[in-house]
């Protein structure tokens, strides 16, 4: 911390709230969608674990809905109480639009309590319940759309942004790149959720219960092929979006992939390489509960190999400097890559091994499908390490959230709104990779503090009462 | 038994390899690298060994369970937060707006696209090919021409570029002279110069 600012400061303070915000909300617009989709698939195939799914989960949601609304009022008061003319000019200038934002909120958590308490009521009339429900996820989806308008315009504003219309202010630059980018990265989240909650109920079941064990086996097995689909979307939603902001200003680019914020990504390509081997792991020990599918286990050493080169092609860094600027106290062809092998630390290389990560990821659930399509699955006999697999995604997945949006806000630099508002507050500084990894882990700690809290009460409390 | 054998020899072949190559050969990699290196072939040598240890059978107690949890979510965090803490750091900075330094100044000169340096230059991976990479400018450019001093040279470079053109590529470069105040041009200079 520079010398002279206290420990806990406003920059802090809002840092945590709009993150932990920024997670719940994710979970509760990513969940209800494949939510839908399991209900429906319950009506479609007669399976009534897609039922028991959609409505726990959805007890999860209706939980999880209050906190979300509670960090997001404590954002607010933050934002008004310290960061006045920032505040003042956001609610100002995008005055039509919030009164909007409140109108859909509302119409939004209408729906959500209609959509839970009706589960039972509605049983006999399953399509109307699915109606509510697939109202819920456009309102929904249509409330994060417009905040990421005000969100992208704080990194790239159109010219003038005093006398911009407010269409002009919500359709700026990223705006695109950014709603693609976290509508799949939310449903990759509410699976990942999905699966640390199936994983923490089967691990915390009791041991008669087998029937029990089956369910939240198959579910940890739904929640994260889900989070996986949309995982393997996300690196091209994210390839997108960095290219908008290219195309906007490459003074962003550089800081973000060449400078000072260079190695924050070296991070984010562990972070997302981790996802992709937790991954193909639970496949891994997902494959040996199947009778008859031992035989393509053997395929799996090949997938492991080509996914740990192409993370050591995609991590490997141009240089080991902390910045563009930095003087480097070894000599430089210590720090540096070698002259001829310079190719590996260009965006073609990364593009490629990024590839190979997803092709083998997206191979290992073929193989995995057919698995199962030829052997006879027995739910709720996986390898406890299968759980731990379920719990150390969704953690990187929370981690990797609350360790990226520092970055998208760290890109604007010394600005409030990039090159119109100058933040002048004290604070007003790039915090190093360890002071932002460390904020990070407390935002997800705090996070999943409030989760387990929420599993404990929602299931185990309210069950034995 | 084969698996700790294949990790010792990748192991040892990281940090063998660089005695019998040159930085010449232009593929000697530094220490930072054999770190890195070596890192990547412990990890992968884990997640291989993962793959042979035994089935671990269901918790008795529920405390327990939820203690494996705690441990599991900590250890997967602890990690990246240690990796985060040892890669490469630099200080904080402030950034107040209009504190700029010159260094500063050229930087975003060079990125910004109405003046297009990055188009055909490349810093530390990032820009075009077009023009010979800048990355080490500061270090090569007093190289260039017997007698002139990297800043010397690089001061014609952008001011006149066709005085001098590095061989292998063309003659494409516009002046600068023009299109850039005496100030900008100085900051441009300040930030080339820091690239050592």
């Amino acid at each position: 911390m520079p010398p002279g600012i206290p420990l806990i400061n406003d920059r802090l303070i809002i840092w945590v709230v709009a993150e932990l915000h920024l997670l719940f909300a994710a979970f509760v617009l990513g969940a209800p969608i494949f939510i839908v989709i399991c209900e429906y698939l319950g009506l479609r195939t007669k399976d009534s674990r897609y039922e028991r799914l959609a409505q726990e989960t959805m007890k999860i949601v209706a939980i999880s809905y209050s906190l979300a609304a509670l960090f997001g009022a404590a954002m607010t008061f933050v934002l008004i109480g310290k960061y006045q003319a920032l505040a003042n000019f956001i609610f100002g200038r995008f005055y039509p639009l919030f009164g909007l934002y409140a109108l859909l909120l509302l119409v939004e958590s209408i729906l959500m309590y209609v959509y839970w308490y009706t589960w039972d009521a509605l049983a006999a009339r399953k399509r109307i319940h699915i109606s509510i429900g697939v109202a819920l996820n456009l309102v929904g989806t249509v409330v994060m759309i417009l905040m990421n308008g005000v969100g992208s315009f704080m990194l790239t504003p159109p010219p003038s942004p005093e006398q911009a219309s407010v269409w002009q202010l919500l359709n700026n630059a990223t705006w695109t790149g950014l709603n693609l980018h976290r509508f799949i990265a939310n449903i990759s989240f509410g699976g990942f959720m999905v699966a640390l909650f199936a994983a923490f109920m089967f691990l915390t079941s009791r041991k008669d219960k087998d029937e029990d064990r089956a369910f939240y086996d198959w579910m940890g097995y739904i929640g994260n092929f889900i989070g996986v689909a949309a995982l393997i979307l996300l690196p091209v939603a994210g390839y997108i979006y960095a290219k908008e902001i290219f195309a906007y200003n490459a003074t962003i680019s550089t800081l973000l992939m060449a400078d000072k914020l260079a190695w924050f990504f070296v991070i984010q390509g562990v972070l997302v390489v981790l996802l992709f081997l937790g991954a193909i792991y639970y496949m891994w020990l997902s494959i040996q509960r199947i009778r008859g599918g031992v035989r393509f286990r053997s395929y799996f050493r090949g997938v492991f190999l080509v996914a740990l080169v192409g993370l050591t092609v995609w991590l490997v860094p141009q240089n080991f400097l902390p910045s563009l600027t930095a003087e480097s106290t070894s000599p430089i062809e210590e720090v540096a890559i070698p002259e001829r092998v310079t190719f590996l630390g260009m965006m073609p290389a990364k593009g490629l091994a990024v590839s190979a990560v997803i092709l083998v990821t997206a191979f290992a659930y073929l193989l995995y499908r057919q698995a199962i399509a030829t052997g006879t699955m027995a739910w709720g006999k996986i390898d406890t390490k299968a759980q731990f697999a379920l719990i150390f995604l969704p953690s990187l997945a929370v981690f990797t959230m609350s360790f990226m949006g520092p970055i998208r806000e760290l890109a604007r630099g010394q600005w409030h709104i990039f090159q119109f508002m100058a933040d002048t507050t004290r604070e007003s500084f790039v915090p190093p990779l360890s002071y932002t990894a460390i904020m990070a882990g407390i935002t997800t700690l705090v996070f999943f503090l409030l989760m387990s809290a929420v599993f404990w009460l929602g299931f185990k409390v309210a069950h034995k009462g | 038994m084969r698996l700790p054998l294949i990790v010792v020899a990748v192991v040892a072949a990281v940090w063998l390899a660089p005695l019998f190559l040159s930085v010449e050969s232009g593929l000697r990699f530094g220490w930072p690298y054999q770190i890195f290196f070596t890192l990547v072939v412990l990890f992968g040598g884990f997640v291989f060994y993962m793959l042979r240890a035994k089935p671990t059978p269901p918790f008795k107690s529920t405390g327990k369970a939820f203690g494996s949890m705690v441990l599991v979510f900590l250890g997967s965090i602890g990690v990246i937060v240690l990796l985060a803490n040892v890669a490469p750091q630099f200080g904080f900075e402030e950034t107040s707006a209009g504190g700029a330094t010159a260094e500063e100044r050229g930087r975003a000169l060079f990125s910004n696209p109405n003046v297009g340096c990055f188009l055909c230059h490349t810093i530390a991976g990032s820009g075009g090919t077009r023009g010979p990479d800048l990355s080490h400018v500061a270090s090569v450019a007093g190289k260039r021409r017997p007698g002139v001093s990297a800043e010397d040279y690089l001061k014609e470079s952008l001011q006149d570029p066709a005085a001098f053109v590095v061989p292998t590529f063309d003659k494409i470069m516009p002046p600068f002279a023009q299109r850039l105040s005496s100030e900008e041009l100085a900051d441009l200079l300040t930030y080339l110069l820091s690239l050592k």
